[in-house]
């Protein structure tokens, strides 16, 4: 699910660059006076990951960072794999990375994408504490819309509230 | 419920008054809704084949409504079918025979490829015509919508408030996999896919006027809105700005939206003009703010932050800019809706780990439960007389679609096999 949305917002991006950033025609069978199809079909899942980055790390490099629950504060081993994760920036001074928040289920959907955003903010602010580049780092959030696991556990919940780090 | 119809009849008769409507308050009463019976319209020329189907969903917009039985037509001791639609008189004694409170005749006829819907409904208590003959016509592919007008009309006529069986309800289902818009008729019929980005499809609201969406979506890789009009238009971003945007929410009459909007590292409520100018923030702590819904006088908006410490309603006068915080109990209130007449807000409260709907007078802050026992219910959204909700709910395992009068009867389940869905918005009238 991860790599589908991270799959979808690359091509996405692509597709947007190589129109210009419109959307394509509307779909066909729109009845008169209706809500046609909004335009882009389906992308389809496979072939999405461009991996056009060509650098040396990937996103499997850096350490997601979990969250309580209706919490941004930081615990003390999310402290240290932020450390980690600075390190790799140190290492690849080129790289640049989207931190995405996310939550679990629980909760109202629109509330959770703030609280997605405070959590990629909150580990971006601590990266950028360490020395880390603030323009290498961008954030953004996915709310509840792009859980790790499925599931209505406590343990899968725990699984949901994250940082992801992803190789732009 | 019958001495409250007469009782109304009377107080009514004695008024002058321009318009000839009753204006009884169906619910509340603890009386019965009214038994309508609904003699088949008779066809004209190239008409023929109208009339079955055009019953079949007259009297489902009646039924709809939550003012109206519909009596049986196996009990009726006058024809089935309108026979004489000009007659002046009817036998009003053997409508009262068998139970009804109204009649409806009608004749469907073929105008230069238009179907015309001609009908008359009686007041068979008082033994008169209740307000004109009167016609609605439209293509004949658009049977269901026509016969749907008809039936909120003769809502509007015994009850003061149009019926709203010829709206639309806006929802995302995920069924495709992806979280993706859809439509479908206010009964839950004739449902299709609005958006297919194949990307994550978020809080579709409607326009005052009905003729746009703005909806939240993932398809450019962040959360941004996007509005789709009416027709063939293709779907485009509402404001250039590249911040992340949660929900927009229209004004109920002029074109401003209010939108949750993170700007300058924080979530706060922004409206900006339709054009997506005059872009105006609306609160600035440091805390989360989030979940505009306008009052219908487009003055105040109610909303969430967790200023407090936990998400709790607040709302703010728009010209004042004061701000008042509206819940206190529980440690999680959300997702607030404003009623039509202004007399409600309904939100989602937490209780154990799932949440329950909620009405709030929004002067006094006195609370109600909306439904009692089942847990899971979400994302509530107000008719456009005010009547009923639309909300979400898992309290069968997935998330469905459901349906509840404001006084909490006729509970229904809207949608079932189609995948999960959620934040159901209701349009206003279309025409």
């Amino acid at each position: 699910m991860v790599r589908k949305i991270l799959g979808y917002t690359l091509l996405a991006i692509a597709v947007g660059c190589a129109t210009g950033g419109g959307s394509g025609p509307s779909g066909e069978g729109a009845g008169r006076g209706e809500f046609g199809t909004e335009g882009r079909s389906d992308p389809g899942l496979e072939g999405a990951r461009t991996g056009s980055t060509g650098v040396e790390v990937s996103s499997a490099d850096f350490r997601t960072v979990y969250f309580d629950f209706d919490e941004s504060a930081l615990r003390e081993e999310a402290k240290r794999d932020l450390r980690h994760n600075a390190q790799v920036l140190r290492e690849q001074s080129k790289v640049r990375i989207e931190i995405q928040g996310n939550c679990d289920e629980r909760g109202a959907a629109e509330y959770n994408l703030a609280l997605g955003m405070r959590r990629a903010e909150v580990a971006k602010r601590y990266l950028v504490d360490l020395g880390i580049d603030a323009r290498r780092v961008t954030a953004i959030s996915f709310g509840e819309e792009n859980p790790a696991v499925r599931g209505h556990s406590e343990a899968a919940w725990a699984r949901n509230r994250r940082d992801d780090f992803v190789v732009r | 419920m019958r001495r409250v119809f007469w009782l109304a009849s009377l107080v009514l008769a004695l008024q002058a008054r321009a318009e000839d409507r009753l204006h009884v308050d169906v619910h509340g009463s603890g009386g019965r809704d009214y038994q309508v019976a609904v003699q088949r319209f008779s066809a004209g020329e190239g008409a023929l084949e109208f009339p079955g189907p055009f019953y079949e969903e007259l009297t489902r917009g009646l039924a709809f409504s939550s003012v109206f039985k519909v009596v049986d037509p196996e009990a009726f001791l006058e024809p089935r079918e309108t026979r004489d639609f000009e007659a002046r008189v009817i036998p009003c004694d053997n409508w009262r025979a068998i139970g009804a409170d109204a009649l409806v005749q009608g004749r469907l006829e073929r105008k230069q490829g238009r179907l015309r819907a001609r009908f008359q409904v009686w007041d068979v208590l008082r033994c008169r015509r209740q307000g004109d003959r009167q016609y609605f016509e439209d293509a004949p592919e658009a049977l269901r919508a026509l016969a749907h007008r008809v039936a909120d009309e003769i809502v509007y006529r015994f009850s003061g408030r149009r019926g709203v069986s010829a709206t639309q309800i806006a929802f995302i289902s995920d069924r495709t996999g992806n979280k993706e818009v859809y439509m479908m008729e206010a009964d839950g019929s004739n449902r299709r896919r609005v958006t297919g980005n194949g990307s994550v499809n978020l809080f579709p609201g409607w326009s005052a006027d009905g003729a746009t969406l703005v909806y939240t979506s993932l398809r450019e890789g962040r959360f941004d809105l996007l509005t789709l009009a009416r027709g063939r238009r293709p779907a485009g971003p509402l404001l250039t700005a590249p911040d992340q945007k949660y929900r927009g929410v229209w004004h109920p009459h002029d074109g401003t939206l209010a939108l949750t909007m993170h700007r300058d590292g924080n979530t706060d409520l922004y409206t900006v003009r339709k054009s997506g100018r005059k872009l105006r923030r609306l609160t600035t702590s440091r805390s989360i703010e989030n979940s505009p819904t306008w009052a219908p006088d487009g003055k105040q908006i109610a909303f969430v932050s967790d200023r407090s410490g936990s998400p709790q309603l607040y709302v703010k006068d728009l010209k004042s800019g004061e701000e008042r915080r509206l819940t206190y109990r529980g440690p999680y209130n959300a997702s607030p809706a404003w009623s039509p007449n202004g007399s409600w807000i309904v939100f989602s409260a937490q209780t154990g780990s799932n949440f329950d709907l909620y009405l709030i007078d929004p002067e006094t802050g006195y609370t109600t439960p909306l439904v009692v026992h089942p847990r899971g219910d979400e994302d509530a959204a107000w008719s456009p007389d005010g009547r009923k909700i639309v909300f979400s709910s898992s309290r069968r395992g997935r998330r469905e679609l459901y349906q509840i009068d404001l006084d909490g009867r006729n509970l229904r389940r809207v949608t079932s096999g189609f995948g999960n869905c959620t934040n159901p918005a209701w349009s206003p009238w279309l025409d």
